[in-house]
């Protein structure tokens, strides 16, 4: 049997040992050590600031949804408030339009009153008889409502519809002449 | 001698060496051991305080509130909603020159600077570290600001970048729709908690939870993480009201409180087949968005807190009593003597006699001694027994805060003549709500179901988290409904509702007119009324159930049928084609009605009312022992011995046939061409 365990020879002298230089593979072997280590730091230098990147941006993204929520909410809140009916009576009011049913009194009829009539609208400031005579069923569209026209304005003259045509035949006239003027000019 | 003299200086150098090593080493470990000991002094000493200013430096935690759920109606309608706006703020402690600070904050948000230099110096002597600069600004006056306020000399991470001022989330309660179902919605304060309607029963749900932000900052300031811990997030309630159909009841009631001069009204709408409440209505109302508008007087929601009495409406509960005990029948005949009936010492008096009639003819009259009769029929314990059942007495457990029980005593604390009382509706409370699910339950084929305004509970994401699951009673039996409705069809065709009659639908239903309370003079006030009318329509197959209820109308009628028929009458006509309800007919709007006045009360008297009432807070107390004024009541004896359900028909038909047809050509039934000859007939006599 083979003895495993041959005593190593020491040299008796350290002066007598023959140092030689070191392998450049050893040089390597730290270089490469040294870049991976280098590279490691780096590599996690750079995904710290990535993460804080993304954490920077992923907070803006955050703020940026919720400012949209918000917004949204917003806009909501602005188109129920443009679809209330008080917004809409406003509306229609400033643009001319009047509430046909505001004075109804059919509620109010006297006790000694035995036969009752049936119930029509009355307009309570207006007493044109083409309101009157429409009865409470029927509602009223835009088409329907007398125009009543303001004072402050001035009457519109009726034009003949004749005229009207000869009118538009001479701006549309214009129109075309303007035009091969320009082109005549551009040549 | 010299190799004595070279071991000593030998043994010397080792001892100096030796010794400085042991110098290093001691001064090694002392050092060493200074740093441990500063180092667990840090650790385990100052271990909070350290990670305290370490967490100051980086972390930034930030508390707000997510915006308190929706509240939107059956189709969608945000009714109430919260929305983010922001709040400048100042810290006084961090602005070096309040003078100069005051004079830019001033230019840029409009206000005086002397009187906010003064507010910035006072804060700074005191220290504070809030003083609110403007609140409630959207987006749009954020973004003006900011720019307004930017220093670019400053080097911070949040805006404004102005030193000592920073902004704040709020949020704020908005309702789109002002007025529009205010009592039901109700309001929250500026805390965000529910202060009235449903706003207040539901705040758990509908209340904005915290939320806590912590954010990782860099030595910029910038923001690089932040974590979000947010409870349960609030909840939106889908109402079961229909916001067009609020708006109509609420106009049709607002006009008739004005036209009559009534102190207040109530009108309920319900969908019988569901027990959902599509409107409910009071007037005088609010807006809930100028809190400082409301007052006592319009902020009660009377439809469910207020009880008053029902008067002749409540006779639906005696003839459902008797029918379903098979005492009566429509078509069977009760004499009502010479208009007159004495029950323990009190006499209760019809306007005149009717003589004997039928039934649905008594009812139809609205006759109080064939009422009590018939109450007298049925007994104590069966109409007591009754009435509970139809759900008076008892909350109906609406989701709403503050529901009233009524008023009902146990019958063992009844008079004499108490039975006599309740079976023409006196001497018991109740809401208006009460008795509209009462109607409601005769109209559903006797079938009671709780009724509800709320149609689901879900969160934001939509996604529903309960849905709405109503009680059902069976209170009394299909047959006695029907023969119920039969006898309120009567009311309105020919009683003392016909102005109850719809144009283009059958309607069905009963008045009621009670005088009321007084409670200075501590009695009831036979100048004072409360007229109401609680019926349903089509009367064959009904869709919704409507009470109306009008306090103390001054100006022309005073009958429940005068006063509050044409409000229904108003609201069925105009919802019925919402709910795509078939028109069945025509009923003439030039048919004139002969009008049938009420019998309003031969109650017990004011003085003994007034011992027997609950202490209870009431709007309206009920009879006295007073002649009515005279009616007039039409009085016919019954010529021929017709049964009542084929003349009840028959009235239909001629009154269907002789209607001239009023409604848009596009509405028009077939019905129309059937009658085309008798419509133009009509159209000619006018």
């Amino acid at each position: 049997m083979r003895k495993r365990n041959t005593p190593i020879a020491h040299p008796t002298n350290i002066s007598s040992r023959d140092i030689g230089p070191l392998p450049w593979s050893y040089f390597v072997v730290i270089a490469l050590c040294g870049c991976v280590l280098a590279a490691g730091f780096f590599l996690a230098a750079r995904q710290h600031f990535t993460s804080m990147e993304f954490g920077m941006k992923n907070s803006q993204l955050r703020k940026q949804l919720e400012d949209l929520e918000s917004e949204n909410r917003r806009l909501v809140l602005a188109r129920e408030i443009s679809l209330s009916p008080a917004e809409i009576t406003r509306t229609a009011r400033s643009l001319g339009f009047y509430d046909v049913g505001g004075g109804t009194s059919s509620f109010a009829v006297s006790a000694s009153d035995k036969t009752v009539k049936p119930l029509f609208l009355k307009a309570s400031t207006d007493s044109s008889p083409a309101i009157e005579a429409i009865p409470a069923s029927i509602t009223m569209t835009a088409y329907q409502r007398p125009v009543k026209a303001r004072p402050s304005e001035k009457p519109v003259k009726p034009v003949a519809p004749e005229k009207l045509v000869v009118k538009k035949l001479e701006a549309a006239k214009q129109k075309t002449v303007k035009a091969e003027l320009a082109v005549i000019a551009k040549r | 001698m010299a190799a004595r003299a070279k071991k000593t200086k030998t043994t010397n150098l080792r001892q100096t060496a030796f010794t400085r090593f042991t110098l290093i080493v001691a001064v090694l470990v002392l050092w060493m051991g200074g740093i441990g000991v500063r180092l667990v002094h840090l650790q385990v000493t100052k271990h909070e305080w350290l990670k305290e200013r370490a967490e100051g430096q980086r972390q930034d935690i930030k508390r707000s509130k997510s915006p308190r759920g929706t509240i939107f109606d059956r189709n969608e309608r945000a009714l109430a909603m919260s929305v983010r706006v922001k709040t400048l703020y100042a810290d006084p402690t961090k602005i070096e020159d309040v003078k100069t600070a005051a004079k830019t904050i001033a230019k840029v948000l409009n206000v005086k600077e002397t009187e906010l230099s003064k507010q910035l110096a006072e804060g700074k002597t005191n220290e504070k570290r809030f003083m609110p600069l403007a609140k409630g600004l959207d987006d749009e006056a954020f973004q003006r600001i900011n720019k307004a306020l930017d220093d670019s000399s400053i080097r911070k991470a949040d805006l404004p970048k102005f030193n000592g001022l920073h902004w704040r989330e709020d949020q704020i309660r908005s309702y789109p729709y002002k007025a529009l179902a205010a009592h039901i919605i109700g309001f929250s304060n500026a805390e965000g908690v529910g202060q009235a309607g449903i706003e207040q029963s539901q705040n758990d749900i509908l209340f904005g939870a915290s939320i806590k932000r912590t954010q990782e900052r860099d030595r910029l300031g910038r923001v690089y993480d932040e974590t979000v811990s947010e409870k349960e997030p609030p909840k939106d309630i889908v109402l079961t009201i229909s916001t067009p159909i609020q708006y109509m009841t609420e106009q049709a009631l607002e006009k008739a409180v004005r036209a009559s001069s009534a102190k207040s009204g109530i009108a309920v709408v319900i969908d019988n087949k569901t027990g959902e409440i599509l409107a409910m209505a009071n007037y005088p109302s609010f807006d809930p968005n100028k809190l400082n508008e409301i007052t006592a007087d319009n902020l009660s929601n009377a439809a469910i807190q207020g009880v008053y009495s029902p008067g002749s409406a409540f006779k639906l509960v005696t003839y459902s009593s008797a029918l379903e005990r098979k005492l009566i029948s429509p078509e069977a005949e009760i004499d009502s003597g010479n208009g007159t009936i004495e029950v323990a010492k009190h006499k209760f008096t019809d306007s005149h006699a009717i003589g004997r009639v039928t039934y649905a003819k008594a009812m139809a009259q609205s006759s109080n001694v064939c009422a009590i009769k018939t109450g007298m029929r049925v007994g104590k314990e069966g109409f007591y027994e009754t009435l509970k059942n139809f759900g008076f007495g008892k909350v109906t457990g609406v989701e709403l805060p503050a529901e009233t029980a009524g008023i009902v005593r146990n019958p063992d604390r009844w008079n004499g003549d108490s039975l006599a009382s309740m079976s023409i509706g006196y001497e018991i409370g109740v809401s208006a709500l009460q008795m509209a699910t009462a109607f409601a339950t005769i109209a559903n084929n006797g079938v009671r179901i709780q009724p509800h305004i709320i149609k689901e509970i879900r969160q934001s994401d939509e996604q529903t988290v309960s849905v709405a699951q109503p009680e059902k009673t069976q209170v009394v039996s299909a047959e006695t409904a029907r023969d119920m409705r039969i006898m309120l069809r009567q009311v309105v065709v020919d009683g003392t509702a016909r102005r109850a009659q719809l144009n283009g639908y059958t309607s069905a239903g009963k008045t009621g007119t009670a005088w009321k309370f007084d409670e200075k003079l501590k009695k009831v006030n036979s100048a004072k009324y409360v007229s109401s009318f609680i019926g349903f329509a089509p009367a064959e197959n009904p869709a919704v159930t409507i009470a109306v209820v009008m306090d103390e109308p001054k100006v022309g009628g005073r009958d429940g049928g005068q006063v509050a028929g044409p409000v229904f009458r108003e609201i069925a006509q105009q919802i019925l084609p919402e709910l795509n309800v078939k028109p069945e007919g025509f009923i003439g709007e030039e048919e004139t009605f002969e009008e049938v006045s009420e019998t309003v009360s031969s109650g017990p008297s004011a003085e003994s009312h007034v011992d027997r009432e609950p202490k209870a807070s009431v709007v309206s107390k009920v009879p006295v022992k007073k002649e009515t004024k005279p009616e007039s009541t039409e009085a016919k004896p019954v010529s021929a011995k017709k049964p009542e359900k084929a003349k009840l028909a028959e009235k239909d038909v001629r009154s269907k046939s002789a209607s001239p047809d009023k409604r848009p050509a596009e509405a028009k039934p077939n019905v129309q061409t059937k009658n085309k000859s008798s419509t133009e007939k009509k159209k000619g006599k006018t």
